[in-house]
């Protein structure tokens, strides 16, 4: 019989690693979306200017809308870059939790064998020693044996609410991606319609897709806060477990060296 | 003789095999060290980090005492293996 080996540091594959390169291909898109209003932008002024020159200046008021609109699309498009940058960095975290919770199986088992380590019939003593100090060992074993149940429970329920977590976040996060997709199709609509005259009207829609995009933004926020009653809730039992009578102290139990010598002195009669 | 040495030996590989399942068993502590950090960017999900590094750190705290916990029954059993030592010495000076 051997103790169960050390468990080696455990390095966590994070699968957006290879997914962002798709998210990146997007970024471009919208990219490419602010690099066309800003080559639009010659183009727009030069309609403006000749249905100015048209209407006789009549057109006067339409033609400065329009100019307004457009010029207001232009200074909100870099934000739309910056916004989806940020929701690159983070919009992975879902599922970087999800893979954590599956980085976690080694431990729980690393946990589960320890805990099988410690039962009385696994361990090397049992078959060697006999008799009323054995049994007072193997009482005081029980003690760790308890602790390390509860240790295990503890891991149990760490992944379990990872996974929970990740795996209801990946969803939200999934939904609102096809939501900003969406939101996109509404920004390139937008853009199509900003040629005069229709501009107001595309710049309405263009910026009906960038409010939609920041309210799918703070809808995601507002989820995530939804789940972090589930999290505490884990995060509460689990203190609770590891302060209860199995931890003396909030620590592994420690054997009293008195308490067993004085055991084994009173079953063998020594005295020291 | 015989069931001295049945009985130390068993008594010494017990005291091999508590210790090592101690170290065994702390280990875990330090094999996820930091997991929650390791989420470099949170955005919104950022309120379900203090909860979840708290939970880590709570379990590092009690499972990284189990070597020092179950090294203290170790250590036990060794005075134990000193005390059986003495025991048959003196029984052997007796006879």
């Amino acid at each position: 019989m051997t103790a169960p080996a050390p468990l080696a540091t455990i390095n966590p594959y994070f699968s957006n690693q290879a997914a962002e390169a798709s998210m990146l291909q997007v970024r471009d898109k919208i990219q490419e979306i602010c690099n066309s209003l800003e080559s639009m932008r010659p183009v727009v002024y030069d309609t403006l200017k000749a249905m100015l020159i048209a209407s006789l200046g009549s057109a006067s008021a339409f033609v400065t809308t329009c100019w307004a609109a457009y010029e207001g699309v232009i200074k909100l498009a870099p934000k739309l870059v910056e916004w989806w940058n940020d929701l690159n960095q983070w919009v992975w975290a879902p599922q970087n939790i999800l893979d954590l919770a599956t980085a976690m199986q080694p431990a729980y088992d690393k946990a589960t064998e320890c805990q099988q380590a410690l039962l009385r019939g696994a361990m090397p003593a049992d078959k060697l020693w006999e008799g009323a100090a054995v049994d007072a060992y193997y009482a005081h074993i029980a003690k760790h044996n308890a602790a390390s149940v509860d240790v295990q429970a503890c891991i149990k329920s760490m992944t379990d609410a990872l996974r929970d977590a990740g795996s209801q976040g990946v969803i939200a996060t999934f939904v609102a991606l096809g939501a900003l997709i969406a939101a996109l199709i509404d920004l390139i609509v937008g853009l199509i319609a900003l040629i005069p005259p229709a501009t107001p009207g595309g710049a309405a829609i263009f910026g009906l897709g960038v409010v939609a995009i920041g309210a799918i933004i703070a809808g995601l926020g507002a989820f995530a806060q939804s789940r972090v009653g589930v999290v505490t809730a884990m995060q509460s039992k689990l203190d609770g477990t590891l302060r209860s009578n199995n931890f003396p102290g909030g620590a592994w139990p420690k054997a009293e060296s008195k308490a067993l010598t004085t055991a084994i002195e009173n079953v063998g009669g020594w005295n020291y | 003789m015989g069931d001295f040495k049945v009985a130390y030996e068993g008594l010494q590989a017990e005291q091999a095999y508590v210790r090592g399942t101690g170290i065994a068993q702390a280990s875990i502590s330090k094999a996820i060290e930091g997991f929650p950090a390791d989420v470099a960017h949170w955005g919104p999900w950022g309120a379900l980090k203090p909860p979840m590094v708290a939970a880590f750190q709570s379990l590092d705290a009690t499972n990284s005492t189990a070597a020092p916990g179950l090294g203290s029954v170790a250590d036990l059993l060794r005075q134990v293996l000193v005390a059986y030592q003495h025991t048959e010495i003196a029984n052997t000076v007796t006879k």
